[in-house]
C-alpha cells in the first residue's frame, strides 16, 4: 500500500469496468460508476474539499451521506451550478464538474484562512457586538463586506433551465428509510395488500445494510431479496434517491426525488427532481441514526471522519481512509468499523473505556487491531490533513486517517415534526421520538434501538400495528438471523482540548464558542442555536446537535434535558426552490383566466393586461397611439358616439326560489321586495361590520327569478358570502343561487348613438318606450336568447347585452358589422375608468373595504327597517364620525397638471414633512370630456370642503398640486344622458 | 360531435365542443322533487351522459349525447327546483392514454387508484389554482373546468404530459 487513502482490488457497489472522467477545482479525475465525488475523490487521496464556514479552515470529508458538515461544493456550471452540496451525496457521472467554494485564491492557499490567525477575535456574537458603531446604520454598512468574507457557494445568476415536477401520492402504508427496520416494515405491509410507498435518499436501499454497519451474509441475502420483491409488487412504490424532509398536518409529507441529478444528461421531457405529496393513512418511520463525533482539538483536519463513514465507504466504494487508520471511540460499534477496515489497512483503537468485551478483544487480536483503553485522544496534528493524534498521556500515534466514533443520535427530524418534544434516554445519552401527534410508528435506530435483529423486530411490528389500524391483516415475512455484534453507547467525556474544538463543523462552532454563550447567560439550546448558529445550515447540525448540547449541559452543571433540543423543522434536508416551485414558474406561475371575446380582442389589437387573474382589454391603440392616447381616443367617442366593451367579467349569479326577494333584501341595504319583473335595480351591500363590499345590479327576471351582477373583483367573495347566507345563516330560505359568470358572455354598448346602433340591430324591443332606463329583457337572437339589460356605467345612454358564452364573438362581431353606420369603437379598461370617473361612479379603488355608505355618499340608499347584513355594526360612533374622509371630487387650480391615485391631501400649501394628512386621492384621470385633469378622493369632512382648496401630495414624484375640493359628479349630475 | 383532438400518444386530451350541462338543484322543503326529478333523469341517461353531486341538494347533469333535458323536464323549474343552464359555463376535456393518471397526478390531489376512484366516481377538487370535476367515464378521464381557464388547463396538461410524450432525445438538456 503505497497511497494513504485508497482503492481497494475488490468489493464495493461500483462498477470497475465502467470507468468515469470528471474535473474538481479544474483538475481531472477518474473514478467509477457508482462513485460519489466524495467517495471519488478520496478513492484519489485527495482530501482537502473545501474551506470553513468562518476561518476558512482546511475541510475534508467527515460523513458519508447527507449529514456531511464540510464536504461542500460547487457541482455543475452557468445556470446549472448548484451550490453547498455535499459531496458525499453527488453520484458521480461521466464529466461532472465540481468546483470548491469560499477559498480564493486557491483552495490550498486561501487568503481567507488569515481570519483563522484571528480566530479568538472571531467568536461567537463577535460581528453583532462590534460592527454597531457609529450609530444604528452601522451595521448595514458593514454586513455586506461580512457576508463577503464569510459564507458558502455563490448561486447561478441565471434562471434554472431544468424541469422540476409535482406529483400528488397517496397510500395505506408509507416507509420512510430502506434500512432493516423499514425494508420489514414494507415487506410486511406490502405482503399484506396495503398500498405501500418506501423511499430512501441513498441511490441504492439497504441503510445500515448498505454501508456495512449492519453486517451478515444472511443479513445481506434477506434485504437483497425484500428489495427485488418490493420492486415486483404492483401495490409498492420503491424510491430511491428520495428525501423526506417535512411532515405537516393529516399525515401529509414532502419528500423530494432527484430522478436525474446522477446521469450527464437528462432525457427529453424528463425534470430533474419531483416533489412528492404524500397522503398517507400510516407512517413508519425508520430514518435511522447518525454517529455521533468524539471532541478533540482541530478536529475538523482533512483525514478525521466519522467511523461508520469510513466503513461506508469501504463496504460501498472499496475506498480506505488511510493507510495507518486510528478510531477514537467511546462504544463497541467502532469495532465493527476497526474489524472491517484491519485488512486494508493499520488500524489502531482509542476507546476512552477501560475495557471491551473478551469476544472484541479476541476479534481485535485475530485481525491485528492495536487496542489503547482508558486513554483519550486530545488533539488532531497535521496541516491540511491529519498525520498524527496526541494522546491525553503525551503519546503521538502517526496515522493518516482519524476515525471518531461516539454513539449514534437517532434521526428524529421528521418524528419531532408531527410528534411531542423528544425525550431524553439516559443509557443512551440521545433523544428519543416523543408522542406522536399524527398517526406515526416508529422503528428501528431512529427509536433508539442499536441491535440490527430487534430493528428488524420493530420494522415488523410497526407494520402490523399500522395494519392493524388499517383494518388489514398482517401477512407473514420471516426476519434473517444476526450476528450478535451490536453498539452499545457511553457518554463520552467532555474535553477540554487545547485548540480548536469544532462542535459544528459547518458553522464553526467551537467549544469555546458555546462555552462563551454559557458565560454570557444562554441557558437553553434555541437561544444558544441562535447566538452562534450551532444547527444550522445545510446539515441542520446532524452531527453538532447533541454534542452542543451536553457541551452545554455539562457547562452549566446540568443534565443534557435540562438545556432543552432544538426544534426540528421543515425541511429536514436540503430542498432546493427548483422542487417547491415545480412547474410553477413563467408562465405557469399562475393560471390565467379569458374571457369569451379574448381572441376576438387579440383580433382587434387590444392592449391586454392582468385584471386578478383576468387578461382585460386597456385598450385598442391605434398605429402611432400610446396607451393614454387610445383611451382619451376611445372616451371621448363614447361621449360623441357609440362604444362597445366587454364586461364579461362581472360575477353574475343566478338566484332563484320563492325567498329570493327576502334574500336580497337581506343581501342589500336598499328595497329589493318591490322590484317588478322586467326591472333591475343598483344596490350595495355591506359586511358584517359595517363597511361597503359591493355593488351592483340585480335585476328581476320573473317573480322568483333574478339575475344579479357584481363587480369582477367581488365575483367570487360575493358568491360565497351568498352561500354562507344560505346554507349557514337562513338555511330556510326557499332560495338557491347559481354562478352563472362563465355561461354569459357581456358586452356593454354605450353612447348617444347606442340606442340607434342596437335598434338596427335588434328592433323595437330595444326602444325607449319597450325598454326604459333600468329596464332588462330577453330577446330571440339567431338562435339563442339575448339578453339586453339598460343600464349604464359610463354616464351615456347604455346598454349591456349579455349572451350564451360560446356566442361572445358571435355578438361582438354582429355589433362590429351593425356598427359601422354608428361609428362604432371598441374601448377598454382606461376609457371605462375615464368615464366613470367623470360621473362619480365608483370601483374597487374607491371602495377599498374601508368605506361606509356615509363615505360614499350614499346613506340615503339604506332602508330604515335595518333588515340587512351589516346594518347594525354601520352604527358604531366611529363609522359616524363627521370627520371621517368622505368622497368628494377634486379638481386641480392648473387644470393640466396631473394628479395621481394614491397620494395624500394635505392643508399645507408648500411641501413639508411630515404632514397631517387629511385624505388620499383614490381615481384620478385626465378628463377628455372637460379638457382638465379631475379625481375622486377621500377627505376628512368630506362634502363641508366644497370650494375650499387644498393640496396633493406625492414626495415620491416631488410634486405638489394645488386643488379645489368639488362635488363628486363632474359630467351630467342629474344623469339626463343616461336616462335618456 | 365536434372534437377538437390533441394526441400525442401516452396521453390524449380531447376538447369537447357540443355539451349540454344543467344545474339541478332544490331548495329547502323541494329535496324530494329533486330526487324524483333525478330518479326520472337516471332512467333516461344514455351512454354519454351523467349526473354529478356537486354540493347539497345541487347536482349537474351532463350530456354530450341526445339531450334529455326537454319541456317535462324544465316544468320542474320553480316548482322547488331550480334548473341553469351552465352549458357554456364550462369546458370537458377528455383525457386518455396510458399516462393519464400519471398527468393529472402532477396536480390534482385525488387518489385516482382504481380501488379508490372506481369506474363512474366523481370528485370537486382544484389543478394548480384552477376549479375541476373529474369524472373517471370508461378508459378515460372527463375534466370539467371553468370556461376562462380552459387555455391554461390545456397547457398545464400538455406541458404535464410531456415526459410521457415527448420522444425527441435532441430535445434533452446536457448538464
Amino acid at each position: 500500500m503505497s497511497g494513504k487513502a485508497h482503492r481497494i482490488d475488490s468489493g464495493g457497489r461500483i462498477d470497475r469496468e465502467r470507468p468515469l472522467r470528471f474535473t474538481f477545482d479544474g483538475r481531472k479525475y477518474t473514478a467509477y460508476e457508482g462513485d460519489t465525488l466524495a467517495s471519488a475523490l478520496l478513492a484519489n487521496d485527495c482530501l482537502l474539499l473545501a474551506r470553513s464556514f468562518k476561518y476558512h479552515r482546511p475541510r475534508g470529508v467527515f460523513g458519508a451521506g447527507s449529514e456531511e458538515p464540510s464536504a461542500l461544493v460547487t457541482v455543475g456550471s452557468g445556470n446549472r451550478s448548484e451550490p453547498n452540496t455535499r459531496a458525499t451525496t453527488v453520484e458521480l457521472h461521466d464529466g461532472l464538474v465540481a468546483r470548491s467554494q469560499n477559498a480564493w485564491p486557491s483552495l490550498r492557499f486561501d487568503i481567507g484562512a488569515i481570519n483563522n490567525l484571528f480566530g479568538r477575535f472571531f467568536s461567537a456574537g463577535f460581528y453583532y457586538k462590534t460592527f454597531m458603531w457609529p450609530g444604528a446604520k452601522g451595521w448595514q454598512f458593514y454586513e455586506r463586506f461580512i457576508r463577503r468574507t464569510a459564507g458558502m457557494g455563490v448561486a447561478p445568476p441565471s434562471a434554472d433551465p431544468d424541469r422540476y415536477e409535482r406529483i400528488e401520492a397517496f397510500c395505506d402504508v408509507l416507509v420512510v428509510g430502506t434500512g432493516p427496520a423499514g425494508l420489514a416494515a414494507a415487506a410486511t405491509a406490502a405482503r399484506s395488500g396495503a398500498r405501500v410507498i418506501i423511499a430512501d435518499e441513498n441511490a441504492v436501499p439497504g441503510g445500515a445494510i448498505r454501508s456495512g454497519i449492519a453486517a451478515g451474509d444472511e443479513l445481506r441475502d434477506w434485504a437483497a431479496h425484500i428489495v427485488a420483491e418490493l420492486e415486483s409488487l404492483d401495490n409498492v412504490t420503491l424510491l430511491q434517491r428520495c428525501t423526506a424532509f417535512g411532515y405537516y398536518d393529516s399525515n401529509v409529507l414532502g419528500l423530494v426525488e432527484r430522478l436525474n441529478e446522477h446521469v450527464a444528461e437528462i432525457p427529453a421531457g424528463q425534470a430533474r427532481q419531483r416533489h412528492w405529496v404524500v397522503r398517507a393513512r400510516e407512517v413508519i418511520l425508520a430514518t435511522g441514526a447518525i454517529e455521533r463525533p468524539m471532541l478533540l482539538a482541530d478536529n475538523d483536519l482533512p483525514g478525521v471522519m466519522l467511523a461508520s463513514a469510513a466503513q461506508g465507504f469501504l463496504n460501498e466504494f472499496a475506498v480506505c481512509p488511510g493507510e495507518n487508520i486510528l478510531i477514537y471511540t467511546n462504544n463497541d460499534s467502532a469495532y465493527t468499523t476497526a474489524l472491517a477496515l484491519a485488512p486494508h489497512a493499520r488500524v489502531t483503537v482509542v476507546d476512552t473505556r477501560s475495557e471491551c468485551s473478551q469476544a472484541l478483544l479476541d476479534a481485535c487480536h485475530g485481525a491485528n487491531v492495536i487496542t489503547f483503553f482508558g486513554n483519550q485522544v486530545q488533539r488532531a496534528l497535521g496541516r491540511q490533513r491529519v498525520s498524527a493524534a496526541a494522546l491525553n498521556d503525551g503519546q503521538k500515534v502517526a496515522c493518516d486517517a482519524l476515525l471518531l466514533s461516539g454513539g449514534w443520535t437517532p434521526t428524529i427530524a421528521l418524528h419531532s415534526q408531527a410528534g411531542g418534544k423528544p425525550r431524553f434516554d439516559d443509557r443512551l445519552q440521545t433523544f428519543l421520538p416523543g408522542e406522536p401527534r399524527e398517526p406515526w410508528l416508529s422503528a428501528g435506530a431512529c427509536n433508539g434501538e442499536m441491535a440490527t435483529a430487534a430493528c428488524l423486530q420493530q420494522g415488523l411490528a410497526a407494520a402490523e400495528a399500522a395494519l392493524d389500524r388499517l383494518g388489514l391483516t398482517a401477512a407473514r415475512l420471516e426476519l434473517p438471523s444476526v450476528a450478535a455484534l451490536e453498539a452499545s453507547a457511553i457518554p463520552g467525556p467532555m474535553p477540554e482540548p487545547d485548540g480548536k474544538c469544532f462542535v459544528d463543523l459547518q458553522n464553526d462552532v467551537t467549544l469555546d464558542d458555546v462555552r462563551q454563550g454559557v458565560s454570557e447567560g444562554y441557558a437553553s439550546a434555541e437561544l444558544l442555536k441562535r447566538y452562534t448558529a450551532l444547527g444550522m445550515g445545510t446539515d441542520q447540525g446532524k452531527t453538532a446537535n447533541l454534542n452542543g448540547l451536553a457541551a452545554m449541559a455539562a457547562l452549566r452543571g446540568e443534565a443534557i434535558p435540562a438545556v432543552g433540543v432544538t426544534t426540528f423543522r421543515p425541511p429536514a434536508a436540503p430542498v432546493t426552490m427548483g422542487a417547491i416551485a415545480g412547474r410553477k414558474h413563467g408562465e405557469h406561475i399562475s393560471p390565467v383566466r379569458h374571457s369569451p371575446l379574448h381572441a376576438w380582442h387579440q383580433k382587434h389589437g387590444a392592449l391586454l393586461s392582468d385584471a386578478g387573474l383576468w387578461k382585460r382589454p386597456l385598450g385598442y391603440p391605434r398605429d402611432g397611439e400610446d396607451r393614454r392616447a387610445a383611451a382619451l381616443r376611445e372616451a371621448a367617442h363614447v361621449r360623441n358616439a357609440v362604444g362597445c366593451c366587454d364586461v364579461s367579467t362581472l360575477g353574475k349569479i343566478d338566484i332563484q326560489g320563492p325567498d329570493t326577494r327576502e334574500l336580497l333584501e337581506r343581501l342589500y341595504v336598499n328595497r329589493f321586495a318591490n322590484l317588478a319583473p322586467g326591472k333591475a335595480r343598483y344596490g350595495v351591500m355591506l359586511q358584517d361590520d359595517g363597511f361597503v363590499y359591493d355593488d351592483g345590479t340585480t335585476a328581476c327576471l320573473g317573480e322568483q327569478h333574478f339575475f344579479m351582477t357584481t363587480t369582477t373583483d367581488h365575483a367570487a367573495l360575493v358568491l360565497r358570502n351568498m352561500e354562507f347566507a344560505l346554507q349557514v345563516t337562513w338555511p330556510t330560505l326557499r332560495a338557491h343561487a347559481c354562478d352563472v359568470t362563465e355561461q354569459w358572455a357581456a358586452i356593454a354598448v354605450a353612447g348617444p348613438r347606442s340606442r340607434d346602433l342596437l335598434r338596427a340591430m335588434l328592433g323595437d324591443a330595444v326602444s325607449a318606450e319597450r325598454l326604459p332606463f333600468m329596464g332588462i329583457t330577453d330577446i330571440p337572437w339567431k338562435g339563442h336568447s339575448l339578453r339586453v339589460l339598460r343600464i349604464s356605467f359610463s354616464g351615456e345612454l347604455g346598454y349591456e347585452l349579455y349572451v350564451p358564452a360560446d356566442c361572445g364573438e358571435l355578438l361582438a362581431d354582429e355589433l362590429v358589422r351593425a356598427g359601422e353606420a354608428f361609428d362604432l369603437m371598441p374601448y377598454g379598461l382606461d376609457a371605462m375608468d375615464i368615464l366613470r370617473i367623470e360621473k362619480g361612479h365608483l370601483t374597487g379603488a374607491d371602495i377599498d373595504g374601508n368605506r361606509t355608505l356615509d363615505d360614499l355618499g350614499l346613506a340615503a340608499m339604506a332602508r330604515k327597517d335595518d333588515r340587512f347584513i351589516g346594518a347594525a355594526l354601520r352604527k358604531r360612533p366611529g363609522l359616524n364620525d363627521v370627520q371621517r374622509n368622505k368622497l368628494v371630487g377634486l379638481q386641480p387650480v392648473d387644470p393640466q397638471q396631473p394628479i395621481v391615485a394614491g397620494a395624500h391631501i394635505v392643508a399645507e400649501k408648500e411641501p413639508r414633512e411630515p404632514s397631517v394628512s387629511l385624505g388620499h386621492v383614490s381615481s384620478a384621470c385626465y378628463s377628455p370630456t372637460l379638457k382638465r385633469e379631475i379625481g375622486l378622493a377621500f377627505v376628512r369632512g368630506g362634502e363641508v370642503l366644497h370650494g375650499h382648496t387644498v393640496h396633493v401630495t406625492n414626495p415620491l414624484a416631488g410634486t405638489h398640486v394645488a386643488v379645489k375640493v368639488v362635488p363628486a359628479h363632474f359630467f351630467d349630475s342629474k344623469g339626463e344622458r343616461l336616462r335618456g | 360531435m365536434a372534437e377538437t383532438a390533441q394526441n400525442h400518444g401516452a396521453f390524449s386530451l380531447r376538447l369537447v365542443t357540443e355539451k349540454r350541462l344543467h344545474e339541478l338543484a332544490a331548495w329547502p322543503g323541494a329535496e324530494s322533487a329533486l330526487q324524483a326529478l333525478l330518479g326520472e333523469l337516471t332512467a333516461r341517461l344514455d351512454a354519454g351522459s351523467y349526473l354529478l353531486h356537486v354540493g347539497p341538494s345541487r347536482y349537474w347533469l351532463l350530456e354530450t349525447g341526445q339531450s334529455i333535458v326537454d319541456a317535462s323536464v324544465i316544468a320542474f323549474a320553480g316548482n322547488g327546483l331550480a334548473i341553469t343552464d351552465l352549458s357554456h359555463s364550462h369546458t370537458l376535456f377528455k383525457l386518455s392514454g396510458n399516462s393519464v393518471r400519471d398527468v393529472l397526478r402532477k396536480g390534482l390531489p385525488i387518489d385516482l387508484h382504481p380501488a379508490a376512484f372506481p369506474e363512474g366516481s366523481m370528485a370537486i377538487s382544484a389543478i394548480e389554482g384552477i376549479r375541476v370535476a373529474v369524472v373517471r367515464n370508461g378508459s378515460h378521464y372527463d375534466l370539467l373546468c371553468p370556461r376562462s381557464f380552459t387555455d391554461s388547463l390545456r397547457h398545464w396538461l400538455l406541458d404535464a404530459a410531456l415526459e410521457f410524450t415527448q420522444t425527441d432525445p435532441s430535445n434533452g438538456s446536457t448538464r
